[in-house]
């Protein structure tokens, strides 16, 4: 017995002896107790939140942003990644959202990121408002929550823009899993919030974003109201999933947001550094002349009227040529945004192994590429590409328009021409056209079907019905459309694709807008659904330029 | 070393001296003697000849002889069991009487051909014979690890123990391969990696360390082990617990315990070189436009029509010029060819090149071999020395090696390791004291030459006329050798390979140290305190002014350096008490209990920059820009103590059972604490008295039923908010306090059988119930947070398992034995309670490669299919598929349009490449979205061209492609010596796998894959680029409907890679003792991976992603295993070696 105590003695002070307590803390990320136990961390969440919710939307590759660009010939490429030349072949077909879909990643990516930005800022406006908590000032608290209303009211907005149906996320709803609602439905809401932001910072005037808010923008409460208008502009009418819902906007609200909107550029300090929100997802779109060029279909409406004939070297020529034969043509145009010039070499002008225009222009934004084009559908060869931000891309570092003063401007412009006030919308229309353009001013309109005239130069020369197939001189809408594009390209999300959604513009059975994507519809419990393709459910009719 | 073995038994001998038991003087002893030898008479060196109940044991000498010496305090004239075991035969037992004088013990004893007797001490309670044990634990002895010695423990094991699935994913030298034991018991490792549990000398091994780290066992002397004892499912291991379910592998080193008193050194010279086996195939002609010397490439020229030929030039002169460029890229080549996958290709004009032309000119002037080129065989060699011996009650093994493996790839260095061991023990009366030690470093590269951007990648885009070892007058390797576009892709292999240096140190140190006391004989106590470190010190440089094919490329050109380094340190310690008794004479029993702690501590440290102030200084402070730093360290502590009894009745009936209670830092708060057992039963039918067919001398059934565990990775409880950089991110991870360990219930049944005392066999069963699989589960967005670890599934899987041993020959001087294995596997998810999804490799465009989701067979590859049966086409026309019909199959056995009248031969005949069938034909819908059974308009169905399965809206169907478990595998070595020469060959095989080869697939992208080759083809059976180019619209608008799927899976690429392999050989010769030279020697010729009989088409069918913890692959839920993702992605092959191996002992 002796000896067995002896045997077992060891044991029993070995289990004492040893630490029994399991437990140990992860020093690797934090949890919501350090994240927002103090104020300045509240603070902290907070300020991050326009880059995260803006990085949702326009930041990364793995998005929807690449198809959004293909689709609506904002850029072409019939590479496969990221579902750019899957989305934008002709015919156009449904957007899969079945299990294991090729673009899974990039159909959740925006939905999510977009959602998990807007619950970042509402935790913060939670815990603002806890009792007795304070960031340390009455105008801190309310700068604060007034900035997270604006990240709210965006990030809910841009999810409003692309996807049918949403969950609406809130300070107020947390945990209650609510149902998704319909995209027109939550954009309401979202531009309720947007103006929660702006009733919040006019109770607190005076104060002045930290330059890392909103990356290198001190703003005061005064322009953050501004750029919450200026969303609501962009919102308002961007949501509109056709031509019918888009005339039906609420214009005057549009033209008195966008009218209040920043007065110049929303210029964002990107960064390259590792980790940084301030980013965009550039890769696809103009960095590599292998990957992207730019649709003729749109970009040909520079082109000067010449007669060059089916498979001639012109834009009527192209147009006079079978879908699955076209090709690079030369576009002689006098829009100075495009090169000039009246042969390819001309055009190109280029020094040294950069293989970029000299001398540069500020105003050049298309170059006549390389000859080694990309491949291509026949559709989409087209011998320029993208020049305007290559320098900025050269870096990734820099400002970067995210809301261009072209684009309010364009905006205010289609209201008024949908409310048959041309002359306040040649107005708009002319500041880019001439600036930029460097094309005569519009003047004379009366009409909203009148040729803007200008013979057979005239910019933009648009494709005529019924059988697109020739291209005269568009009217005052067209020239509105034309500097909207130009103005307004790789500045955000969908830039082209949600107007030209709500023009008619898309080719026939282009999907309008993204199921709500199978991962959500799975943890929900719903079934699983597509939306496009020709006679699908949510597809776009033939569109205007005949395709 | 000398210095070492003295302090260490000082060490033992103060310890002795402070608990007491050092022995009287002896006065008048007891002598026994005697002879050990075999039943043909040979003498028996290194017999262990033991009293237990005296825990007396020595070893026999070179003749067989022994010699106990019992003091005179121990003797009462009591009767003692005189044990005899040597490896490879049956035990004998003798019973003499104890009384002081000489006495004389000879022992004979028989072959153990199926090595029943064998003591096994992994998965079980204690030391327990074969015989006894009532589950599935293999063993491997030194014996078959040195007939063909091997660089990694586990490799050693291929096609030697029937269950453990391995891949050596990566040809690496000093890769980790894969190993998998039975079926698969978890649908996601979520990081943990799938290996099983490693155990050396007692040292549970830390598996944390990444890829750089080795991966467990690349670290450890093959040549010190022992054995290896391999326990393969939950029946088995249930004793390990938490961290046990996908089994345990066991190494025990080698010691000089049981061996005679003295000194005897051993010493293994082994020379070699390692080379590739196969090649896979690269186009060898092209379809570039040449002028009429056909010598001179044509190019475009702006403003001239682009076949035209307005202007050519000398390939060879021209990429010398661009690459000759004194800065730090080359220059871009002039114009672009007529013919160049990436300008010019359309998949719906007519007159495209990808329907009228043909790769099949072969390239003008020299051509090289890129293989040849990138391959270049590599010194293999090692050196190993050890000694063992026993002095007095102290014996001890040491052992030094210096390994180095050059791989095969030109410019690589491959894995180079020093090692030394130091093993001691020492018996004291009541204890025994045991001590290990082990140190290694190690160094190895070329870990980012792998997968999509390493050299690899790179090899399947050269063309035949790039010169890969043509330098510049600068002396720098070309780096743009191919003038086709595609930019980075085209690099030069060879200059990453010289060029960009990435080196991993290790340094690993293992050591255990054991007391066991036995104060009575019906009772003892062990306690054991073990340590694994390690650290990892990895750096990658590409030095300022490396070089681009176009630029500048400012952050490549001017640099980039990685440095990181991995720490971890985990220790074990725990105690045993072991009762044993037996009563009613026949009724043996062992009663045990354990007690155990882990404590293990990982730190990872990463920081890397860009843009290099000064060349050759990989040091961070020379960084510029692109800063990028990263850390994470991870604490675990785990407790386990465990009570088991074990009885058996006059050695027929045997019962066995254990409870474990784990504890563990990686379970959630709630759920700190979770519980294992086993019940295990065995009947030994041949030894009932009423046993009637005594040719069958042995036949034990066995049952057994456990469950054990795989633990949670360290971040899978907690929640967690993203950090990078110095920005805080969103809410990631929701915590989990509920989470548990996974729960592997595993029911095992076998028999074991031998026949005539020489025909063994072994079957067994297993079943599974994975459950509580532990899976990352996504969230709605609303909640901020993306997932959360749950347990959420469970897999079902099941193993069958058969070996066999077949001694033919067994005479003094010739001896001829057959050895094989077989065994299958196959799980099934059977419950997921997250909605269904899919998860992949971490190559590019792999990530969807599988689904989880219920009643799926786990593993099965996804991903589209080309028609190859008239069924798999739409309803409507079905019909018209058949001989002379619109439908056809053509040479390769796709079904393809070819309307009637028309053959699958007639494409250049009658020019049908150029068609297409009509949109207006009534095989395409008019119903706007689509209509079932027939096609729908978006997609274009080309003359000839392979055709995806699509659903009615034009959609590509997501179809399963093939398996990556096999069906079946099989080992089979054969064993053959006469006199003192021997002959051994093992061949082991892999059927029923398949391989998803995105290397091949890929190549297609520029036209290099072999496939594509068109030379020597007849007008009936060549096919244009587009057949072997993209999808065809609407997946791309490129494509007329070929191969090219932009990486993804299909079922051109899913590859049966079924294969059988020449694993081991060697042929030698025992010299004995020679005139000259001291020491009993022995020379072999060795060879390792020697054939492979395969239908796969890429390097080697041994290929995978997934090797190491952690880089299982994409996504929070991969597999974690190669084994798995069986993705053949530009890995490493493995390699095939030669040497000449020469031992000696003295």
């Amino acid at each position: 017995m002796r000896k067995l105590i002896f045997l077992i003695a060891p044991i029993a002070a070995g289990l004492l002896a040893c630490d029994t307590d399991l437990a140990v803390t992860n020093p690797n990320n934090p949890d919501v107790t350090r994240v927002l136990a103090r104020p300045v961390d509240v603070e902290t969440s907070i300020s991050n939140s326009y880059g995260r919710m803006q990085q949702a939307a326009f930041g990364g590759n793995t998005s929807i942003t690449p198809a959004l660009l293909t689709m609506s010939f904002e850029n072409s490429s019939d590479l496969n990644n990221f579902g750019m030349g899957p989305r934008s072949g002709i015919p156009r077909v449904a957007i899969a959202n079945n299990r294991g879909n090729l673009y899974q990643d990039e159909n959740f990516a925006q939905f999510s990121n977009s959602v998990r930005a807007a619950r970042a800022a509402a935790d913060g406006i939670n815990s603002l408002d806890r009792p007795g908590f304070t960031i340390g000032s009455a105008a801190a608290d309310q700068r604060a929550r007034a900035f997270a209303w604006l990240v709210i009211g965006a990030a809910n907005g841009n999810v409003a823009l692309a996807y049918d149906s949403m969950t609406i996320v809130s300070p107020g709803n947390k945990g209650a899993e609510p149902k998704l609602l319909a995209a027109k439905d939550a954009m309401v809401i979202a531009l309720a919030q947007l103006d929660t932001a702006i009733a919040v910072a006019s109770a607190a005037p005076g104060f002045t974003l930290p330059t890392t808010w909103v990356n290198g923008n001190a703003f005061t409460s005064a322009q953050m109201i501004q750029l919450a208008r200026g969303w609501k502009a962009r919102l308002r009418a961007g949501v509109a999933r056709s031509v019918a819902e888009r005339k039906a906007v609420n214009w005057d609200a549009v033209i008195a947001d966008a009218g209040a909107a920043l007065p110049t550029d929303l210029m964002v300090t990107m960064s390259n550094a590792a980790g940084s929100v301030w980013t965009v997802g550039d890769a696809q779109h103009y960095t590599y002349d292998t990957w992207s060029q730019q649709s003729p279909i749109i970009l040909g409406m520079a082109d000067s009227a010449r007669a060059c004939g089916a498979g001639g070297d012109c834009y009527d020529g192209w147009l006079q040529t079978p879908l699955t034969s076209r090709y690079a043509f030369l576009i002689k145009t006098k829009d100075q945004r495009l090169p000039s010039g009246e042969t390819r070499a001309d055009q190109r002008n280029t020094s040294g192994a950069g293989d970029f225009p000299s001398p540069p222009r500020a105003n050049l934004y298309y170059r006549n590429r390389r000859p080694t084009d990309p491949a291509g559908s026949a559709f989409n060869l087209s011998q320029y590409d993208y020049y305007r931000f290559q320098a900025w891309a050269n870096t990734r570092n820099g400002a970067y328009p995210l809301m261009t003063r072209a684009e309010m401007d364009l905006l205010m412009a289609e209201g008024y021409i949908y409310k048959g006030d041309f002359a306040n919308a040649m107005t708009k229309i002319n500041i880019t056209r001439v600036a930029n353009g460097n094309l005569p001013a519009l003047t004379g309109i009366t009409s909203a079907t009148q040729s803007i005239g200008g013979g057979a130069s005239c910019v933009p020369r648009v494709p005529q019905p019924p059988a697109f197939n020739t291209a005269a001189c568009g009217n005052i809408m067209e020239a509105m459309k034309w500097e909207k594009r130009l103005e307004t390209e790789m500045t955000h999300m969908g830039a082209w694709f949600f107007d030209s959604r709500g023009w008619g513009d898309l080719p026939e059975g282009t999907p309008l807008e993204w199921p709500v994507p199978f991962q959500e519809l799975d943890v929900r419990g719903i079934p699983l659904y597509n939306l496009g393709g020709v006679g699908g459910p949510s597809s776009a009719p033939k569109g205007n330029y005949g395709l | 070393m000398k210095r070492l073995f003295r302090s260490t038994s000082l060490i033992f001998g103060v310890v002795a001296t402070l608990i007491g038991v050092i022995p009287a003087l002896a006065q008048a002893q007891a002598t026994i003697t005697g002879r050990v030898q075999s039943q043909d008479g040979t003498a028996l060196r290194g017999a262990n000849v033991t009293i237990p109940e005296l825990q007396i044991s020595v070893g026999t000498s070179e003749t067989g002889s022994y010699s106990i010496v019992i003091p005179q305090a121990r003797l009462s004239g009591q009767a003692v069991n005189l044990r005899v075991r040597a490896i490879g035969y049956t035990p004998e037992l003798k019973s003499v009487t104890l009384r002081a004088g000489a006495q004389t013990a000879n022992f004979s004893l028989r072959r153990d051909v199926n090595r029943l007797a064998e003591v096994v001490v992994t998965g079980v309670t204690g030391a327990t014979e074969q015989t006894k044990v009532a589950f599935s634990v293999a063993r491997v002895d030194a014996e078959d690890l040195q007939k063909v010695p091997s660089s990694n423990p586990l490799t050693a094991l291929s096609g030697k123990v029937a269950g453990l699935n391995i891949v050596a994913a990566s040809g690496r030298p000093g890769a980790p391969p894969s190993v998998m034991l039975r079926a698969p018991t978890s649908i996601s490792t979520s990081g943990t990696g799938a290996s099983p549990l490693y155990i050396i000398d007692g040292v549970v091994m830390s598996d944390q360390l990444g890829n750089t780290g080795g991966g467990g066992l690349a670290s450890i002397n093959t040549d010190d082990i022992a054995s290896i004892e391999v326990v393969k499912g939950a029946a088995g291991s249930s004793v390990y617990g938490a961290r046990a379910a996908r089994g345990v592998i066991a190494i025990t080193t080698k010691s000089g315990k049981g061996g005679p008193e003295g000194m005897r050194f051993s010493t293994r010279s082994e020379y070699g070189s390692s080379n590739i086996e196969h090649k896979f195939k690269l186009s060898q002609s092209n379809a570039y436009r040449l002028d009429e010397t056909g010598t001179r490439f044509c190019i475009n020229v702006t403003g001239q029509a682009s076949n035209s030929c307005a202007r050519s030039i000398d390939y060879i002169s021209e990429v010398k010029r661009i690459n000759s460029y004194s800065d730090v890229f080359a220059l871009s080549p002039i114009g672009s060819f007529p013919i160049d996958p990436g300008s010019t290709l359309s998949a719906t004009t007519a007159g495209s090149p990808l329907r009228n032309v043909f790769e099949n000119e072969k390239w003008p002037g020299v051509n090289y071999d890129a293989i040849e080129q990138f391959a270049d065989p590599k010194p293999f060699w090692q050196q190993n020395i050890d000694m063992r011996g026993r002095s007095g009650n102290t014996s001890f093994f040491a052992s030094a090696n210096s390994y180095s493996e050059g791989g095969a790839i030109v410019f690589l260095d491959g894995f180079k390791r020093q090692s030394g061991r130091l093993n001691l023990d020492r018996t004291q009366g009541a204890w025994t004291l045991g001590l290990t030690s082990y140190f290694s470093k190690d160094r190895k590269d070329g870990f980012t030459q792998e997968d999509g951007g390493g050299a690899f990648f790179r090899l399947t885009r050269t063309i035949p006329l790039a010169n890969l070892e043509a330098r510049d007058e600068f002396g720098r390797l070309y780096i743009r050798p191919n003038l086709g576009s595609g930019g980075s892709q085209n690099y030069n292999p060879l200059y990453y390979l010289e060029n960009q240096r990435d080196v991993a140190n290790t340094n690993r140190f293992l050591g255990s140290a054991t007391a066991q006391w036995r104060p009575v004989t019906w009772a003892q106590m062990d306690f054991n305190f073990s340590y694994d470190g390690a650290n990892v010190a990895y750096q990658q440089l590409n030095d300022k002014n490396f070089r681009t094919t176009t630029g500048p490329a400012s952050t490549t050109n001017a640099g980039t350096l990685v440095k990181r380094s991995e720490m971890q340190n985990q220790y074990n310690t725990g105690a045993d008490l072991v009762l044993k008794k037996t009563m009613w004479t026949d009724f043996n029993t062992r009663a045990t209990f354990r007690y155990g702690y882990e404590n293990s501590l990982y730190d990872y440290r990463r920081g890397q920059g860009t843009t290099l102030a000064v060349v050759g200084v990989p040091n961070l402070n020379n960084v510029g820009a692109d800063f990028s730093i990263t850390s994470f360290t991870q604490t675990t502590k785990s407790i386990g103590y465990f009570g088991g009894l074990d009885v058996d009745w006059k050695d027929r009936y045997v019962l066995g059972g254990l409870v474990r209670r784990d504890g563990s830092s990686l379970f959630g708060s709630a759920n700190r604490w979770s519980t294992w057992a086993r019940a295990s039963a065995a009947w030994r039918v041949s030894q009932e008295p009423w046993w009637f067919i005594p040719q069958i001398n042995e036949l034990k059934l066995r049952g057994s039923r456990g469950t054990a565990g795989n633990r949670p990775v360290f971040a899978a409880q907690f929640e967690t908010y993203a950090l990078s950089n110095g920005v805080l991110g969103g809410a990631s991870t929701i915590g989990n306090k509920d989470l548990k360990p996974e729960t592997v219930q595993e029911t095992e049944f076998g028999a074991d059988m031998e026949v005539f005392h020489r025909l063994g066999l072994g079957v067994t069963y297993s079943k599974t119930l994975a459950k509580d699989q532990i899976l990352v589960v996504p969230l709605a967005a609303f909640n901020g947070a993306s997932q959360q670890y749950q347990n959420a599934g469970q897999l079902d899987g099941k193993t069958f398992e058969l070996s066999a041993n077949l001694p033919i020959l067994q005479g003094r001087n010739v001896n001829y034995s057959i050895r094989g294995t077989y065994d299958r596997s196959s799980a099934t998810i059977t419950k997921l309670l997250v909605p269904p999804y899919t998860f992949g490799a971490s190559a590019q465009a792999t990530d969807k490669l599988f689904f989880a989701r219920e009643g799926e067979k786990y593993g099965t590859f996804y991903g589209r299919k080309f028609v190859t049966k008239c069924s798999q086409l739409p309803s409507a026309l079905q019909g018209s598929c058949g001989s002379g019909m619109d439908f056809q199959t053509n040479n390769e056995g796709y079904i393809v349009y070819t309307g009637v009248g028309n053959t699958t031969f007639d494409g250049i005949k009658k020019n049908l490449w150029q068609s297409a069938l009509a949109k207006n034909s009534p095989y395409y819908t008019t119903k706007a979205g689509g209509e079932n059974g027939k096609l729908n308009p978006a997609v274009n169905t080309n003359w000839g061209m392979p055709i995806v399965i699509r659903d009615s809206t034009g959609q590509a169907v997501v179809s399963a492609l093939g398996n990556a478990l096999p069906k079946y595998r099989f080992g089979f070595a054969q064993t053959f010596s006469f006199k003192n020469f021997s002959a051994y060959a093992l061949i082991d095989a892999a059927i029923g796998r398949s391989v998803y080869n995105q290397g091949r697939g890929w190549a297609h992208l520029d036209f290099l894959a072999g496939d594509q080759d068109q030379y020597g083809k007849n007008v009936e059976e060549a096919k244009p680029l587009g057949y072997y180019y993209r999808a065809s619209s609407p997946d791309n608008a490129a494509g007329l409907g070929g191969f090219y799927d932009v990486l993804g899976p299909n079922s051109r690429f899913v590859e049966d890679a079924s294969y059988k392999k020449l694993r081991e050989a060697s042929v030698g010769y025992h010299f004995g003792k020679l005139p000259v030279l001291n020491g009993d020697w022995t020379a072999s010729v060795v060879g390792h991976n020697l054939k492979t009989w395969t239908k796969y088409t890429g390097f080697d069918p041994e290929v995978g992603f997934g090797a190491v913890s952690g880089t299982g692959g994409s996504g929070a839920n991969s597999s974690g295993s190669a084994l798995i993702n069986a993705v053949d992605a530009f890995q490493f092959p493995n390699t095939r070696t030669f040497t000449f191996s020469l031992s000696s002992s003295f």
